[in-house]
């Protein structure tokens, strides 16, 4: 027997609307948006962005203010983009900082605004940074640190009396 | 052969006149624009300079100390811009302030700061440094990298100094330290005690840390 013509009709709409569901889970999933959030691109520079990524937050007093859009090395300093969201003005003297949630969590820039009523348009680069805290390397640096002073211990000993100057200095 | 009087009659009395004033404007005027580009236009030399002076204070044990100190103080105040640090250091509450908050908090900050580093003379224990290289952001922004390298083969310290020129000198305003920046330091901390006690907490807090330095000072 064949389904009338208004089965048909709400089969139909209701494939459309399967569809659409899927297509919005599927957006929602992959965090991805049809319509960007309307906003502005700022730049800064780092000599350590350790593991920051395309999609990492910016964020303002703990609040996500935007995405980091682009990375590229630039003379050989790593170069960010993000993306800010409008109404939030950033100032000339604002920082930029690389952060961590907790010990391993993920990476983020840290916005710190400053006392400049200048405000960074389109295109304008944060000039002050602060690199990425690696743990690694100041865990090495501990360890080095106490094992050669346990070891020299005798040698320091004199070392103050005997310095000599101009080894490095220009 | 050309004469004097040959001379006079090719070139008009007026023009050599002319030729002999911008002659003598330029004479005058390029030693001091030349020393003018030349302290302007070297950050590095402005970071080696007070470094090297400092070290020369830090190295001098016969000199009493406070007379040693008064010698950083005069060094360092000359090169780093401490008033604007004071600024930036306090970041977007600086706005918030009345004028009269803004000195008092920028001579407790200066204070404090003199006597930070002022109270670690005494700490120095034949470091040397490396001056690495010297980056520009713009015309107006450098950064000089240096190395703090320890004795005993610790590791190095990294040392990098942020300049801006001020008319035709570079003033430092800010040092970062192992890549952790003081301003920032400084700012994030300042911002948490803003945020939640306010201007007269954060002003009490500050004196009192230097009144306890300045205390430790007077006692060496």
């Amino acid at each position: 027997m064949y389904a009338t013509r208004t089965t048909q009709l709400i089969v139909g709409i209701f494939a459309i609307l399967g569809i659409i569901a899927l297509a919005i889970l599927s957006l929602s999933l992959g965090k991805l948006t049809l319509l960007p959030k309307p906003g502005y691109t700022l730049y800064a520079s780092f000599d350590n962005i350790s593991g920051l990524k395309t999609g990492d937050q910016v964020q303002l007093s703990g609040v996500q203010i935007g995405k980091i859009t682009q990375i590229e090395l630039k003379d050989m300093r790593a170069r960010i983009a993000m993306r800010v969201d409008d109404g939030v003005p950033i100032d000339k003297d604002a920082i930029a900082s690389i952060k961590t949630s907790g010990i391993i969590g993920d990476k983020f820039v840290s916005i710190a605004l400053g006392p400049s009523d200048l405000i960074l348009k389109d295109g304008d680069t944060i000039r002050q940074t602060e690199s990425a805290f690696v743990l690694e390397d100041a865990i090495g640096q501990l360890i080095n640190n106490s094992g050669s002073s346990g070891d020299s211990k005798e040698k320091s000993s004199n070392s103050d009396k005997e310095q000599k100057p101009g080894k490095s200095e220009k | 052969m050309m004469t004097p009087t040959s001379i006079q009659r090719i070139v008009p009395r007026r023009a050599i006149a002319m030729l002999t004033v911008t002659a003598a404007l330029v004479v005058c005027l390029a030693p001091s624009r030349f020393l003018a580009a030349a302290w302007a236009d070297d950050p590095m030399s402005v970071v080696q300079t007070t470094v090297n002076q400092a070290l020369e204070v830090l190295r001098d044990a016969q000199t009493p100390l406070a007379q040693r100190q008064d010698k950083l103080r005069q060094i360092v105040s000359a090169t780093f811009d401490f008033t604007e640090m004071a600024k930036s250091a306090l970041g977007y509450h600086w706005k918030q302030i009345t004028a009269d908050q803004q000195q008092e908090f920028t001579k407790a900050f200066v204070a404090f700061i003199e006597d930070s580093y002022l109270s670690k003379v005494n700490d120095y224990r034949g470091q040397q440094v490396s001056f690495l290289r010297m980056t520009t952001d713009g015309p107006q922004y450098a950064e000089v990298n240096t190395d703090i390298v320890e004795p005993e083969g610790k590791d190095p310290i990294h040392l990098n100094y942020r300049l801006v020129q001020e008319g035709a000198t570079w003033k430092i305003y800010d040092v970062t330290v192992d890549a952790i920046s003081i301003i920032a330091n400084y700012r994030n901390q300042f911002n948490r005690v803003m945020n939640n006690q306010g201007y007269p907490t954060l002003i009490s807090d500050l004196k009192s840390k230097q009144a306890a330095l300045a205390a430790s000072l007077a006692n060496h």
